[in-house]
């Protein structure tokens, strides 16, 4: 880019980007090539951490805290990376763990990685709600989510 | 905030959350491919199309109430493009905000999104 005759270091991607989504409606995001959506969409969801993030981010009005957002926001990448060794089910399994505190029982992981007998998947299905209980607890009491339309 | 951490405590709600998991994988057309072995991108197991549509169920599981895609139908044929924006779709029929990057789409997929943000 230097030779081309740009001198900055450093060259700013996104600036006063504002916009709207609704819940239950699907909105694409359409630009031409390299204007910055996937840039904007790393940026949201907090998953890349390469480059400068300089500014506020705000949400519904309120600055995006990191942790919260996390929680409440799913991200699938272009080219997502999945383990070859091991079934559909056991990787929802995984990511399910993933997102679970560090010290949940122990005893009840070990318990959870074996194959995906009934039994098991009963434990399974404990662990997950757990996790689902932790987000209508905090985020989704008001949204007609899994849980909402299941009670 | 506390997990609970005995199944004992949480039997009332098995059921629901058995429904829960079997709602997950049903919403992403995947219940066939429950069992299968993911394998390499190209070479074994699930095809880009039924990865593309792992990926979401990954992050569904979360049961997150936004979902940012990156291009969920790049690299994929009409056919299987239709595929997985079906499970999009069934996935903002839940009540939930999603928003996808889409690049040159075809007309087809274009339909599909209710708005467009540039």
């Amino acid at each position: 880019m230097k030779h081309e005759g740009v001198p900055e270091d450093r060259l700013q991607l996104l600036t006063s980007i504002t916009g709207a989504f609704r819940p239950g409606v699907l909105t694409a995001l359409v630009g031409v090539s390299g204007a910055g959506k996937t840039t904007l969409m790393d940026v949201l969801a907090g998953r890349k951490t390469a480059g400068y993030i300089e500014g506020d981010i705000h949400i519904a009005g309120y600055p995006k805290k990191q942790q919260t957002f996390a929680r409440i926001s799913g991200y699938c990448e272009q080219n997502d990376i999945h383990s070859p060794q091991v079934t559909v089910h056991e990787s929802l399994v995984y990511s399910a763990w993933l997102r679970l505190a560090a010290d949940i029982n122990p005893a009840f992981k070990s318990v959870c990685c074996c194959s995906s007998s009934s039994s098991c998947l009963t434990k399974i299905v404990t662990i997950i709600i757990s996790s689902v209980h932790l987000f209508s607890n905090n985020f989704l009491f008001s949204r007609d989510g899994f849980l909402l339309q299941l009670e | 905030m506390k997990l609970h951490q005995n199944a004992e405590d949480l039997g009332w709600v098995l059921s629901l959350m058995q429904q829960f998991v079997e709602e997950v994988m049903e919403l992403v057309e995947l219940m066939s491919m429950r069992d299968a072995l993911v394998g390499l991108p190209g070479m074994t197991g699930l095809s880009t199309e039924q990865r593309k549509r792992l990926t979401i169920a990954v992050e569904l599981v979360a049961n997150p109430s936004i979902i940012f895609m990156d291009e969920p139908t790049s690299g994929l044929d009409a056919r299987a493009a239709a595929i997985v924006m079906r499970t999009v779709r069934n996935t903002v029929d839940t009540g939930r905000t999603v928003v996808c990057t889409i690049h040159q789409p075809s007309i087809d997929i274009f339909e599909a999104f209710d708005e467009v943000q540039i």
